[in-house]
């Protein structure tokens, strides 16, 4: 599949992205390095010893004369560089309050072998304690830290002479102070020109110490990174495990990175950090791989820590074991540890399957060896001028570990993304299935909007239309129907039809389109019977509620009120009007002139059945119908509510 | 129903001489009762000859050709199809032929159309003698009778085109002048037209010839319209 095929082709990319950059970031040097080509600088591989009992830590000012003098005061034996005075582990109780062991090394230049203004380049020294530089006479260096604090892992630059073209002198002089017992060690030296000379400096501390601490603090400021992460994202602890390691391993490479400067951290302090941050890293590491590898090692985890724990609590300075009469059991811990971690870790990653568990244990099983190294190298066992591996293990160590977080974000992305993608999927799903509900609502609505309406015309038909053919039906069989009374029931038959057609055409709100079809249909009648009508109507407000139902009872209550007037008043003319009040309500009226009928607010005589029918319909409107007795004749007021009535018909 | 067959429709005793001076009224009408009241009432009346008689929509437009008319009463669902047909073919044939559709219920659902295929105007089947003859001589005179309903959809159709959408008007709508829209307002409050000129100090006639002049714009948009779907089915060249 792709994405199994993408997954794992990027950390091949990647290492190889990774490894044309480290070879670029050495090429820098190397040209450098190859550039210092015109006076042979001179390489200084022998060197002659001396030990000065009963000296102090300080350095002097200058040199006691003797060890100057040519031949004579001093018993020089002649060592090689690099030259080791090894270190008893078994040392003294009270090492750190007796004086020091100082020893002097002192470097001959023949006349005429260095030129003017030379640079004394020292590749590596070390020793728990101090060191001092002298030319001829003049101090040029001194260690500036504490014993342990001393910069040990630096490459000395110095020049020997005041002036850019002084000349050189004839004795470089190195005074190394060692607590006693721990020994010490000075590599090989190069005396030269500057330009001669720096290409070697620059490669060394690149490599001993500039690289080391700019990718512990990368990694530092990536950690703090992870850490933000984490702190968002409790969950992913894997975050958090990066920042711990990070931090532990700044720890860890203090002590190789440090310039010559003073110390930040009292000796006893600094001396517990560096050697249990060790143990805090490892643990680290291992929390990390078991989570990469996904094995639950509970027991193993809770051990690890339990471990680290105590060893460290048992050096804490000024309350446990003194570090150095313990270093050597600490170290072994250590060791036993990282073969533990590596191991457990190669076999879970196995089983599990996990590539990136395996690489991370296989590669952290290399801490190992380079840890034995490292070993022997501080021991002075293997030649001083090597290079510690560990830092160089626990840098690939990291870039591992930012693969694998790499990997996790990127596959967190690639995850939102498809649950995204998931999301509009279901998402569209749902809108379809709620259009199509409402589709199915709407057909609802619609079907029973039809059957309400066909009910209606139903009731219609029934009580109008069909229950006057059916009188006149009874009428004609009985043979009462005169031929004018039949044209008369027909005509009012086609009327009421005309007049429901009418209802069903009708749209909008205005009341006036209503009365204009009442108008039209039966003005024709009026007119017949010989009635004036004077068509007296203005704008009214609209009537949301005028729905073809509303209109029909409109229509018919009208009807019924003209048609009782045709036959009961004995009018000559009608007026209809319309008006509206204050409330938003209309009013219509009908006046005639006819003999005036009862007295205010009843009903004309006539129809019980007809009036019954209009009493009915206004109250399905929420309308009121009145009758009153006018000057000349008599009045009839519809009054329709601004809001319909709440359930009409 | 062939029981009037086309030579026994013209006039009896019409002479030519005389027809000049008379209205020449044809009708299409496939009830007898309806057609033969529709003839008693056209006898009855001696400005008014009845020359065409017709009770199919195929009899009709073979009648059409051979008689000049005045004044065409045409009944739209005739037994072998749409009276639609036969408006179109009377007003093409003789263009100055006032075509009335004859309707039960006067609704727009009947009426539009019939005026939209060139008919000038309605008529009410239930309509008595006097008001028939009424009809046919207005609308030979270039008047038009217009109800409320039919007054109201019109405006409502002009209304959706002066409306300020950018979109192109739709084909049924139409421009209507100021007083031509007053006409409409007044007859769809129910006003009827004599009232309607009244109230806009005009003469009886001229506000039917208002109304003729409405019609005729709904006439012209509906053939904009037949002219513009012909040229989008590439009916028609150039």
């Amino acid at each position: 599949m792709a994405c199994c095929a993408d997954s794992a082709s990027r950390p091949r990319q990647w290492w190889r992205a990774a490894a044309w950059a480290l070879l670029a970031v050495l090429g820098l040097a190397a040209p450098a390095h190859a550039a210092g080509a015109d006076p042979a600088p001179l390489h200084l591989q022998q060197a002659r010893l001396a030990l000065e009992p009963g000296a102090g830590w300080d350095a002097p000012a200058a040199p006691p004369p003797a060890l100057l003098a040519p031949d004579g005061g001093t018993a020089w034996d002649t060592v090689a560089l690099p030259h080791a005075r090894p270190r008893s582990l078994a040392a003294a109780g009270d090492t750190p309050d007796a004086p020091p062991d100082v020893a002097w090394y002192r470097l001959d230049l023949p006349a005429g072998t260095a030129g003017p203004g030379p640079f004394f380049y020292l590749p590596r020294w070390q020793t728990i304690g101090s060191i001092a530089v002298y030319a001829d006479d003049r101090l040029v260096y001194r260690s500036r830290g504490s014993r342990v604090w001393n910069g040990f892992n630096r490459p000395l630059w110095l020049p020997l002479t005041e002036a850019a073209q002084g000349p050189a002198p004839r004795t470089v002089l190195v005074r190394m102070a060692s607590q006693r017992g721990v020994g010490g060690a000075l590599s090989t030296a190069w005396v030269g020109s500057e330009h001669a000379l720096q290409g070697r400096y620059r490669l060394r501390a690149w490599l001993q110490s500039d690289l080391v601490s700019i990718a512990s603090g990368t990694f530092l400021a990536i950690g703090l990174f992870s850490f933000a992460v984490w702190c968002v994202r409790r969950r992913e602890t894997l975050y958090a495990l990066f920042f711990a390691s990070a931090v532990t391993h700044a720890l860890r490479t203090l002590h190789f990175t440090i310039g010559n400067e003073p110390p930040l951290l009292p000796d006893a302090l600094f001396g517990w950090v560096t050697v249990n941050s060790l143990g805090w890293w490892m643990a680290c590491v291992c929390l990390f791989a078991m989570r990469v590898h996904g094995r639950k090692l509970p027991a193993l985890e809770r051990g690890i820590v339990a471990v680290v724990v105590a060893m460290s609590l048992a050096t804490l300075p000024g309350w446990g074991l003194r570090l150095e009469t313990v270093l050597p059991v600490l170290y072994l811990t250590d060791v036993a540890l990282a073969v533990t971690v590596a191991l457990t870790g190669i076999w879970a990653s196995r089983r599990g399957g996990t590539r990136a568990g395996l690489v991370l244990s296989i590669w952290f099983a290399l801490s190992v060896p380079a840890g034995a190294y490292d070993l022997l190298l501080a021991s002075y066992r293997v030649p001083i001028e090597s290079v510690y591996l560990g830092p160089y293990v626990s840098i690939g160590l990291f870039s591992i570990f930012l693969v694998i977080l790499y990997q996790r974000y990127v596959g967190a992305l690639r995850s939102v993304e498809t649950a995204n993608a998931q999301l509009e999927v279901r998402l569209a799903g749902r809108e379809r299935e709620l259009a199509a509900s409402y589709a199915q609502l709407q057909a609802l609505e619609r079907q029973r909007t039809l059957d309400a309406e066909r009910q209606r015309l139903m009731q219609e038909m029934h009580d109008g239309i069909g229950s006057s053919l059916i009188s006149a039906l009874r009428m004609t069989e009985r043979g009462r129907l005169q031929e004018a009374d039949m044209a008369r029931v027909l005509r009012e038959c086609i009327d009421d039809l005309k007049l429901s057609i009418d209802s069903l055409e009708h749209q909008g709100t205005d009341l006036l389109s209503v009365l204009a079809a009442l108008r039209f249909r039966l003005a024709p009648r009026l007119e017949a019977a010989g009635l004036a009508l004077r068509w007296r109507v203005v704008d009214v407000p609209p009537l949301a509620w005028l729905d073809p139902q509303s209109a029909l009872h409109i229509l018919r209550i009208l009807q019924e009120v003209l048609a009782n007037l045709l036959k009961h008043s004995g009018a000559h003319g009608i007026e209809i009007a319309t008006g509206s009040t204050a409330d938003g309500s209309v009013l219509v009226w009908v006046r005639d002139d006819g003999t005036p009928h009862r007295p205010d607010g009843h009903a004309p005589a006539g129809h019980g059945k007809g009036l019954a029918n209009v009493r009915s319909r206004a109250q399905a409107l929420g309308a009121r119908c009145s009758w009153s007795v006018e000057e000349g004749g008599n009045l009839f007021e519809l009054r329709l509510p601004a809001q319909g009535a709440t359930q009409p018909g | 129903m062939q029981d009037h067959p086309a030579h026994a429709s013209r006039a009896p005793g019409g002479l030519p001489a005389e027809a000049p001076a008379r209205i020449r009224v044809g009708t299409v009408e496939d009830d007898p009762e309806t057609r033969e009241a529709l003839a008693r009432h056209i006898y009855a009346q001696p400005d008014l000859v009845l020359v065409l008689q017709a009770s199919r929509r195929a009899e009709a437009l073979a009648l059409l050709p051979q008689q000049a008319l005045d004044v065409l009463l045409v009944d739209l669902g005739l037994p072998d199809g749409s009276g639609l047909d036969v408006i179109r073919a009377a007003r093409a044939q003789w263009p100055g032929c006032g075509v009335l559709v004859s309707t039960v219920f006067g609704d727009e659902a009947h009426v539009l159309p019939a005026i939209e295929a060139g008919a000038m105007g309605y008529l009410l089947k239930d309509s008595s003698a006097p008001e028939l003859a009424h009809e046919i001589r207005s609308v030979h005179a270039g008047g038009s009778p217009i109800s409320p309903m039919v007054a109201r959809k019109i405006l409502t159709r002009a209304v959706e085109r002066a409306a300020p959408v950018a979109a192109p008007a739709a084909p049924s709508s139409i421009a209507l002048s100021v007083r031509e829209r007053e006409v409409l307002q007044l007859v769809s409050k129910g006003f009827t037209t004599e009232e309607t000129a009244a109230a806009l100090s005009i003469s009886n006639s001229t506000a039917r010839t208002f109304v003729r002049r409405i019609y005729a714009k709904l006439q012209v948009g509906t053939r904009a319209e037949a002219i513009h779907q012909a040229h989008r089915h590439g009916l028609l060249r150039g």
